[in-house]
């Protein structure tokens, strides 16, 4: 038995509805991570680049992220597209056992994967949603009113494993 | 009797499922420490490297397990140092220990 992947089909293609004709996307696995061969538990990392064919084809494999210990890694996918016009862009992709070939257009796409901070985010009636595994790592801010700092609070994991917001500044003073 | 040790095996896979081409592993000791040979206490430390073949598979990486050196506290910190076909490099803490023996690479411990 050989590591389980998943095949992603499809085509890049260009804001005019034409393939992209050259370049390739590199995959990044998030970190190092175990796969079983049927024989052995191997490790899993590194590197990978697919090419885009010259009428924007893509047909490449990755080892699906469900199929690797531990459970939470991701792929960052970065398209170099070289031609007809340079362009590049990256994204979060988790990829699944389930759907094998999968079109490159129905890949999940992670917004915000563990261990990426994202943007701070304006939150209405200054209430943050319970912390919880999703939000860990965020930065989020809770907006002050006029004269009065703002609060800055970052969702972390206790030794207890539950989660929390914790303010890093003094915020809420005027 | 001679030094206990452990082998590693199993292979080095990339992204896409594949083994491998080459490259080396590189198994460091987190500190010095001693270790018995049945009649001596050695003085471990240091650095050793496993290769990777071509087809990812692990050749040669056998180590001094964790649980038999003192202090207790130390682990391996293990460099995977991939040359093809894509070169790509990183790091993890791992701790060996005597049983199972051989060890399949994805199985070891995070220290």
């Amino acid at each position: 038995m050989a590591i389980e992947t998943t095949t992603v089909q499809g085509k890049v293609v260009c804001p005019d509805g034409n393939g992209a004709t050259g370049g390739v996307i590199r995959f990044t696995l998030s970190q190092p991570g175990a796969a079983d061969d049927g024989t052995y538990n191997d490790v899993v990392g590194g590197v990978y680049e697919a090419t885009i064919g010259s009428d924007g084809t893509v047909s490449f494999a990755l080892v699906p992220n469900d199929a690797i210990t531990p459970a939470d890694t991701y792929y960052k996918a970065e398209f170099r597209v070289t031609s007809p016009e340079r362009a590049a862009w990256f994204e979060y992709w988790s990829m699944a056992t389930g759907v094998d070939p999968i079109d490159i257009g129905d890949v999940t796409k992670l917004s915000n994967p563990t261990g990426v901070a994202s943007p701070p985010t304006a939150l209405s009636t200054g209430t943050l949603p319970t912390a919880a595994a999703a939000y860990r790592g965020q930065i989020r801010y809770v907006p002050g009113g006029a004269g009065v700092d703002d609060i800055g609070v970052q969702c972390l994991k206790t030794a207890a494993d539950t989660y929390q917001w914790v303010q890093f500044n003094a915020g809420g003073e005027s | 009797m001679a030094i206990e040790t452990t082998t590693v095996q199993g292979k080095v896979v990339m992204p896409d499922g594949t083994g491998a081409t080459g490259g080396t592993i590189r198994a460091t000791l987190s500190a010095p420490g001693s270790v018995s040979d049945g009649s001596i206490d050695n003085e471990i430390g240091g650095s050793f490297e496993g290769t990777i073949a071509g087809d990812g598979t692990i050749t040669g990486l056998v180590l001094v397990p964790n649980d038999v050196i003192t202090p207790a506290t130390t682990y391996y910190i293990m460099e995977f140092i991939v040359t093809s076909p894509i070169r790509a490099r990183w790091t993890v803490n791992r701790t060996i220990d005597t049983a199972p023996d051989p060890v399949d690479v994805g199985d070891l411990s995070a220290a």
